[in-house]
């Protein structure tokens, strides 16, 4: 057979390349024997062609497929496996019960965890529009170094616009600042100013109105939580409101409501009025706005360099003192997380702390859990050792035996994550969002990364917690199981460390959550260090001047003195350097008038307070705190001179410090310096004993006369840490709540455990019984084998908890007691407490426990 | 007798098998086919047809000897079993029923 006699080579290539080993031999044979055959009766290139088109007819999925799959068994085996493992969770109701509301505890905590975790990170990309938005960032110099900026000027922000054909549009934004009001109510200080077309970049959800109604300049658009204040259940629509720009007040018509802007949105402004406020009369070269271009879908923000260069050398020509070096299109994505790392970023970057802390309770409810169910399925598998041993023996393989045991844990996990799902939406985020003021939802059906979630979670707990027990139990040999049962009692030193693990960890939360409520009420009734008790705080409208208010407020009876200040104390924060010879420092300056110091009712230790009669001899005088006197290293005996913006002060007095920042810092240095009249900003009234509120609303009747146009804010000094001490009492309910959760999981396991020992060695305790023991010889072999672990984990979880939640205290509190003996020993208590009541539970059963009942069958 | 239905082409196949006896396999069913109808299939025809027979278990195979024309690949040699001889016996019956019953002359009156 000479060589052009042979089949054609490239389709007899194809033909053996696609072709199943299993068939190749007979269908490739069978081919070329027709090639030869053809090849006789009707020539080379008859047979050429049937040869290939034969190869073409052949290519079909019986000749391609390799496996031969035996897909009717298998559903049948998994059928089968599904069914034994609900027969099981039923049949072994209790530890089945545990298990999935342990793990359905955790799946809760986690997914409130996620929720609040993702909504900071996973920012704006619920707009339509998000792939294509960018924000326009520029590159200055600062101080010989490369700085990012958030902003562009508002002639480069026209100028790419109008020369760069891909962008299609460009929205300008800014924030305002200034009080808002309807004709009845006022409420909020912040708007923005925005160009109309942000309602069609951006993507937001509109109750009622056009949003293009923004266009008109004296339109307003605002949102429902603005809407409800002015107007409570009404339509706002058409009703005006004012606006203070620029100190000007401003009338708009509401033009549309939309609803809240979502707590993943960086724009979380309410009203928003047109661009051209802010535009006007400001030069556009030197004004700077954030900018968000929309690229057409067919550009590439990298595309635009070249085009934005040529923008740089213009404006480098017009404003050649501060000139850009870089401009560059930031996604929207990541505009929120990057806006720490440049000046003038938008939206705030995710904190850390609390995502630390959130992260840290969800991932520790999730190990109790899951070491909850690693040890209690350890035990239940122990139960069916038999029925592995016979499988065994009948020839299962190992494998097909954790994949039995998974499979079950899969049915079950997947029950918890259901049931977790629930928790979430009732429990946990209505009660995680009282605290954080957040409002996070369960939106399963249109949230893709929580299912994405979801399903991590899933895997991941049906393997962490399935896969010891799978192992372990399947590696018995049959003839072990067989032999006898010495197994049953044999060392589960994996499930005596979880178990001191999770006591540890309880313990730890416990002590923290003792330590939070304490110093909690200790701050409550801490001594301010002055007389926070009935003064009442005014502000000041630009409107009016102090000296009017001081003497009608001095005309009214049971008011005793006025004293004016710019901020009072608790709410001001002005910080100014001071030097003292070599030594500098920053501290608080109370601007006020001569008599605010004494009436507030600060300690003078040394010197004495400001001369109320003399304004011109206080000028050069300051009133210090303890604290600024330590830190600086001065005595009034020494007469010392300080210096503050370039003026020098002699120290009048010093007072003992006071705390007038909130619980959360130390004290740090503050002085009081008298000011003029005219700069004060609140005027705080000393009033008669027990008459707060009354006088409270006789001020604001007094405000409201003299000046009607404003809403006026009269509040007593004793409330200026009430902001505080709610968010304190937040961190503290979540303490509390982290503490339960962990001594519930861990008592559930404890339950778990020991019922499972009882009833594993219900025969030996039924003969012993039978036999005369009484209840607490019985009993003794239960308690003590529980009390070492137990005890072992107060000791370490107490150690540890002293270094730990020392840390946390120091970084939420300014002050704090140190942790010692009485927490952690009532901590101890209390798990014992709770340790004890659990196991008491079950040797109840000891007690009830008839031998002729469980003896009978042998 | 669910097995029993079967196609035309099949139905062919089947009697080929049977009629080769010991040396059916795919190339010679083709010839057979060929030779004895006129009738040109193609092979890969002929494989999933072989192949649906051996699944409803009218047909059994095994492997066979090679040839030189083969490559030296062995061939799929393919049996009639008892149920497809039976399966045949069943058709033929029904025909020869149905056909018996035919009245004379009905086939030869064309017009209606």
């Amino acid at each position: 057979m000479n060589k052009l006699l042979k089949p054609p080579k490239w389709p007899d290539r194809f033909l053996g390349w696609y072709c199943s080993p299993r068939v190749r031999e007979q269908v490739q044979g069978d081919a070329h024997e027709l090639f030869y055959w053809r090849l006789e009766e009707k020539g080379e290139l008859q047979a050429r062609r049937a040869f290939a088109w034969d190869v073409i007819r052949l290519f079909k999925w019986s000749n391609i497929k390799r496996t031969r799959t035996q897909k009717l068994n298998n559903v049948a085996m998994f059928k089968n496996y599904f069914k034994i493992g609900l027969r099981n969770l039923w049949k072994q109701r209790m530890p089945s019960t545990i298990n999935i509301i342990g793990l359905s505890l955790a799946v809760g905590c986690c997914i409130v965890a996620f929720k609040w975790i993702e909504s900071r990170f996973y920012k704006d990309r619920f707009h339509e529009n998000a792939d294509q938005i960018y924000m326009l960032t520029s590159t200055r110099i600062d101080e010989g170094d490369f700085q990012r900026y958030g902003v562009v000027s508002l002639d480069v922000s026209k100028k790419v616009v109008d020369r760069i054909p891909a962008v299609e549009q460009l929205v300008r934004y800014n924030h305002g600042y200034g009080r808002i009001k309807s004709e009845n109510a006022s409420f909020g200080n912040f708007f923005g100013y925005a160009d109309p077309n942000l309602f069609e970049v951006f993507t937001f959800q509109f109750i009622e109105g056009d949003p293009m109604t923004l266009r008109d300049p004296r339109t307003v658009v605002i949102d429902e939580a603005h809407s409800k204040a002015y107007y409570g259940n009404e339509s706002a629509l058409g009703k005006i409101i004012t606006i203070e720009i620029d100190g000007q007040k401003e009338a708009f018509t509401i033009g549309a409501v939309m609803e809240n802007p979502p707590d993943n949105s960086s724009f979380q402004t309410g009203v928003i009025v047109n661009f051209e406020h802010f535009e006007k009369s400001k030069d556009p070269l030197i004004t700077n706005s954030w900018a968000f271009t929309l690229l057409n879908s067919s550009s590439k923000a990298n595309d635009l360099g070249m085009s934005l260069e040529s923008i740089i050398e213009d404006k480098n020509l017009l404003t050649p003192k501060s000139p850009y070096e870089k401009m560059g299109l930031l996604p929207l994505s990541e505009v929120a997380t990057s806006s720490r790392e440049m000046h003038y970023g938008f939206g705030g970057t995710p904190p850390m702390a609390p995502i630390v802390v959130l992260s840290c309770i969800g991932a520790f409810m999730l190990l109790l859990s899951t070491f909850n169910y690693i040890n209690i399925s350890t035990v239940m598998a122990m139960k069916r050792i038999k029925e592995i041993g016979v499988r065994k023996v009948i020839g299962g393989k190992r494998t097909q035996l954790i994949v039995q045991f998974l499979t079950e844990n899969l049915l079950l996990c997947t029950l918890s994550i259901f049931v977790g799902c629930l928790l979430a939406s009732t429990f946990f985020l209505p009660g995680f969002n009282g605290i954080a003021g957040s409002n996070l939802t369960l939106d399963l059906f249109e949230h893709r990364n929580l299912w994405y979630f979801l399903g991590m979670l899933l895997v991941f707990i049906t393997i962490a917690s399935g896969a010891y027990p799978a192992l372990y139990v399947s590696g018995f040999k049959p003839t072990v199981i067989f032999r006898g049962d010495s197994i049953k009692g044999g060392k589960r030193r994996l499930t005596s460390f979880l178990l001191a693990f999770q006591m540890t960890l309880a313990v730890i939360t416990i002590v923290a959550g003792v330590m939070f409520v304490h110093t909690n009420s200790v701050n409550e009734s801490r001594e301010w260090g002055y007389d926070q008790y009935s003064k009442l705080v005014v502000s000041i409208p630009p409107t009016l001047s102090y000296s009017e208010l001081k003497a009608e407020f001095e005309k009214l009876p049971n008011v005793l003195e006025v004293a004016g200040s710019r901020g009072n104390v608790g709410n001001a924060y002005e910080s100014k350097k001071v030097t003292h010879l070599d030594n500098e420092l920053y501290t608080h300056v109370f601007y006020s008038e001569s008599n605010y110091a004494e009436m507030l009712g600060l300690e003078l230790t040394e010197g004495s307070f400001f001369d109320k009669e003399a304004i011109v001899s206080n000028q050069n005088l300051l009133v210090v705190n303890e604290t600024f006197a330590e830190q600086l290293g001065i005595e009034i005996s020494g007469d010392p001179v300080v210096v503050i913006d370039s003026t020098n002060f002699r120290i009048q007095g010093i007072v003992k410090d006071f705390h007038f920042t909130s619980f959360s810092d130390v004290i740090r240095p503050a002085v009081f310096q008298v000011v003029s009249d005219s700069l004060f900003s609140t005027a705080s009234v000393q009033v008669t004993e027990g008459t707060v509120l009354e006088m409270k609303s006789r001020l604001t009747a007094i405000m409201n006369e003299l000046d009607p146009e404003n809403v006026h804010n009269v509040f007593p000094q004793e409330s200026v840490f009430d902001a505080h001490f709610e968010e304190m009492n937040g961190i503290r309910n979540i303490m509390i709540f982290t503490a339960s959760l962990c001594v519930l999981l861990s008592a559930m396991g404890l339950f778990g455990l020991v019922s499972l020992n009882i009833s594993a060695r219900l025969k030996d305790l039924s003969i012993r019984k039978v036999l005369g023991a009484s209840l607490s010889q019985l009993s003794k072999n239960v308690y003590r084998r529980f009390a070492i672990i137990l005890v072992s984990a107060i000791v370490v979880g107490g150690t540890l908890s002293v270094f730990v939640i020392e840390m946390l205290l120091d970084s939420v509190y300014g002050y704090h007691e140190p942790i010692n003996v009485i927490p952690v020993s009532l901590a101890g208590l209390i798990l014992l407490a709770v340790a004890f009541l659990t196991i008491n539970t079950q040797i109840k059963n000891i007690r009830r426990l008839n031998p002729a009942e469980t003896l009978r069958n042998e | 007798m669910k097995g029993t239905y079967i196609g035309e082409l099949e139905e062919l196949v089947l009697l080929v098998v049977g009629v080769l006896y010991d040396g059916a396999y795919g190339v010679s069913v083709l010839k057979e086919i060929l030779d004895q109808t006129g009738r040109e299939v193609n092979i890969s025809a002929v494989h999933s047809v072989m192949n649906r027979l051996e699944d409803k278990g009218l047909l059994r195979s095994e492997m066979g000897g090679s040839s030189n024309t083969r490559g030296g690949r062995r061939k799929r040699i393919y049996y009639l079993t008892s149920a497809g001889k039976s399966t045949l016996d069943y058709i033929r019956s029904t025909r020869e029923n149905l056909y018996s019953q035919l009245q004379p002359g009905t086939s030869y009156s064309f017009s209606t």
